[in-house]
């Protein structure tokens, strides 16, 4: 994003206004009488409404403002909130996305606006307005004058007259004694200043919400009306337009409640494209690169003055790239909230009764990964509440709560963020994935095959066991693509599912995809770095027993049988093997393999680089690092070593079994 | 008939009032009198109407005529209901933008 190009701040400004918005409706859907979701949802709405006139989005704030305006009249008590308005403003909020983004068919607004309009007849069928026919007349005798260059900025005047008008019965008259002589005038200021009288139950907070935006440089004098309020409009109007009225409550340079919460919420962060915090990422990156070198020369040096030097910087160095991670870290709450409005279309889309239960929404993770997680966790969720949770008729014959259950948790665990998509529905069809897989010639006929190889078939390109496809799922082409997207993040996935009680998916992502905490080891002449959170122990392998193993890369590690790969066979380095091998235990959840490598070099500070695309094939290696002496070492990815290690296992039982 | 008739472009507003005012105040500087023909112009705002007042002052000032071609209706009456020109209007601004007829 160019920082200098306004309307791309505005959309990223939009996007998370309408996201408000849509959570506001959501949690509305559940308590229509909630006063305090009214007035967030309104005020979503509003500063939408205002701040898209104010970027020239005039489409999208004339059609906002029929949404605010209805929901200003259930704000006041005029007409209540009904699950068909929520509906109504919900779907009206999509249009607004694409009046956003400049691709909205004008048919779409005005059928949404028609609906809008039924909506409201309904609601006000329902609990009509209370009319006050006898009651005092209340209201505001203003004057204001906007700031000169207000018009220059992006206020539009007409639309703040509009939005007093929307507040009640509204006498404006426009003075316009300071209009200077044509050759004096600087045509885009604004020289009007208008005398309002509003009539209705109407608070001061309205009426500065109005003027939210240019509170501070405009000039508002605002006094309640008295009792000559109650004599006719006429000689109120005369009054207004006749007196100057006195500036009892001066209110330029005094931002209102509302104005110092927005402007004291704007001091406490700052936007920053995500692309510059990439750019800062890879210089941390490079300067950790150039620490680690400067480290290394000045141990082997003799110079303590540089040593002292050199761990200062290292020092430094790491500190600066922990606040670095840190900055790039976001809740994984910006990302489940994506989700509730998706549980909710499902569940109207089948017809199903569907609750979304979110857990662990503070944890953090990087940005990027937050990102790309996105589109794998919407095939999941659609998958579940598609495929995996039954009907409501269905979940009461077999005893469970009509309401369907999917529960999306996130939380740390060394090194790792594992997001948990868990259903209580049907589970998958064992038979059904087997027979399909045999269809498709996946599978042997009668071939044995695990429960985690059964139930990993579904991520098979072109798989799918959905007897129909619908527009939600069961086109095969989800799960295959979701567990290519996790993979690239160095991320896994499982699948576990009981028959009748429901599936649990488990995703597990690094932290980070910038820097990671290495093991540094050497086999062969070739330098090797091993993910740390994945290592659990290191043990002596001695030639007396490589030599026993040999034919059989199994070994007892306290009484459990271990598999373990040479890697100094597998990367075909040439070499001999040291006296003093090594077996670095490596573990994916819960299955473990060992990698034998010839020497533990120690702990490495790894900034990342990716694999070129011509060797990004190459499974065994996830990316590459530069070492402290400007070599380069291949960081493993132990996710297929232990499939690969996993499989030699199998191959190797059902050999012994042979 | 006036000496000189301007037109205003389709879309009068703070985008494109600057060159429409440096226009007007050239005519009103080059004639005696100057009718504002905004019969084209479908988009205004108040910046148009602010330059529009700020040329009837200057007008008045240096003793030259302005005037509208045509009645305020359509786009131009409905921006002049909006901005409160036509709430309680002085005998001057009836003449002016509805050629003596009331607005109300």
């Amino acid at each position: 994003m160019n920082a200098e190009d306004p309307a791309a701040a505005f959309r990223i400004e939009a996007g998370e206004l309408l996201e408000q918005v849509e959570q506001g409706l959501l949690d509305l859907g559940h308590s229509l009488a909630d006063m305090d979701l009214i007035n967030a949802v309104f005020r979503g709405l509003h500063t939408l409404k205002g701040s898209g006139a104010m970027f020239g989005f005039d489409a999208l704030a004339a059609f906002t403002h029929h949404c605010e305006t209805a929901f200003d009249r259930v704000r006041k008590g005029q007409v209540p909130a009904t699950a068909e308005l929520v509906a109504v403003i919900l779907s009206a909020q999509d249009h607004m996305r694409a009046l956003v983004e400049g691709d909205a068919p004008d048919a779409d607004g005005e059928a949404i606006l028609a609906r809008l309009q039924h909506a409201l007849e309904s609601a006000s069928g329902a609990e009509p307005p209370v009319a006050e026919p006898g009651a005092d007349r209340q209201g505001w005798r203003l004057f204001f004058r906007l700031p000169a260059d207000a018009m220059a900025n992006g206020t539009n005047p007409l639309m703040l007259l509009d939005e007093l008008r929307d507040l009640g019965e509204a006498h404006i008259v426009a003075r316009t004694d300071e209009i200077p002589p044509l050759p004096d005038l600087v045509a885009t200021q604004c020289h009007i200043g208008w005398d309002v009288t509003l009539i209705g139950d109407i608070s001061r907070e309205d009426i500065e919400d109005v003027f939210i935006f240019v509170m501070d440089d405009m000039t508002l004098e605002l006094e309640p009306l008295g009792d000559e309020t109650s004599d006719d409009t006429a000689e109120a109007d005369s009054c207004a337009v006749a007196t100057s009225p006195v500036a009892d409550t001066p209110q330029a340079g005094a931002p209102s409640s509302a104005a110092a919460a927005s402007a004291a919420k704007a001091g406490e962060s700052v936007r920053v494209p995500a692309e510059r915090l990439d750019e800062l990422m890879d210089r941390v990156g490079e300067l950790v690169i150039a620490q680690s070198r400067l480290s290394q020369l000045a141990h082997d040096g003799d110079d303590l003055v540089l040593r002292s030097v050199s761990e200062e910087i290292e020092r430094l160095a790491n500190e600066l790239r922990d606040t670095m991670m840190v900055v790039r870290m976001v809740p994984v709450a910006s990302l489940f909230s994506r989700f509730r409005r998706l549980v909710h279309d499902l569940a109207n889309d089948t017809g199903k009764q569907i609750a979304l239960v979110t857990e662990g929404e503070s944890t953090e993770v990087d940005k990027t990964v937050i990102e790309r997680l996105f589109d794998p966790l919407v095939h999941i969720i659609r998958n579940s509440c598609d495929h995996g949770l039954e009907t409501a008729a269905e979940r009461a014959a077999a005893g469970k709560p009509e309401t369907g259950t999917v529960r999306l948790s996130a939380h740390q665990a060394s090194g790792e963020v594992l997001i948990t998509i868990r259903d209580d529905g049907r589970g998958i069809d064992r038979e059904r994935v087997r027979a399909k897989a045999d269809a498709n010639g996946l599978i042997q006929p009668g071939q044995v095959l695990s429960e985690s190889e059964l139930l990993s078939l579904i991520f098979h390109p072109g798989f799918s066991t959905a007897a129909q496809v619908t527009n939600l799922s069961g086109r095969g082409v989800g799960m295959d693509v979701v567990k290519r997207t996790i993979e690239s993040l160095r991320g896994s996935i499982d699948v576990a599912s009981t028959e009748g009680e429901g599936s649990t998916i488990t995703l597990r992502i690094p932290l980070t995809l910038a820097i990671i905490q290495g093991l540094l080891v050497r086999v062969g002449n070739g330098s090797y770095v091993i993910p740390l959170a994945a290592v659990e122990e290191c043990i002596e392998l001695s030639l007396e027993e490589d030599f026993r193993s040999r034919g059989r890369s199994l070994i007892n590690l306290r009484d459990r049988l271990v598999p373990f790969l040479r890697l100094r066979e597998l990367f075909a380095t040439g070499t001999k093997p040291d006296t003093h091998q090594k077996i670095v235990i490596v573990a994916i959840g819960n299955e473990r393999v060992g990698l034998v490598v010839d020497q533990i070099i120690g702990n490495h500070q790894t900034v990342i680089k990716s694999l070129s695309a011509f060797h990004s094939g190459i499974a065994t290696f996830s990316g590459a690092t530069i070492l402290g002496d400007g070599n380069v070492a291949l960081i493993l990815d132990v996710g297929q070593l232990v499939a690969m290690g996993q499989s030699v296992d199998t191959e190797e039982k059902i050999h012994a079994v042979g | 008939m006036a000496d000189k008739s301007l037109g205003a472009p389709c879309a009068l507003n703070v985008r494109t009032v600057s060159a429409f005012a440096d226009q007007l105040l050239a005519d009103i500087t080059n004639f005696s009198s100057v009718e504002l023909d905004l019969t084209e112009c479908e988009e205004l705002d108040l910046a148009a109407l602010q330059a529009i007042s700020a040329a009837r002052i200057h007008a008045a000032d240096t003793g030259k005529t302005l005037s509208l071609s045509q009645p305020a209706h359509g786009a131009l009456r409905s921006v002049l209901d909006r901005a409160g020109f036509t709430t309680d209007p002085s005998p001057a601004d009836v003449d002016f933008w509805f050629h003596g007829e009331s607005p109300q």
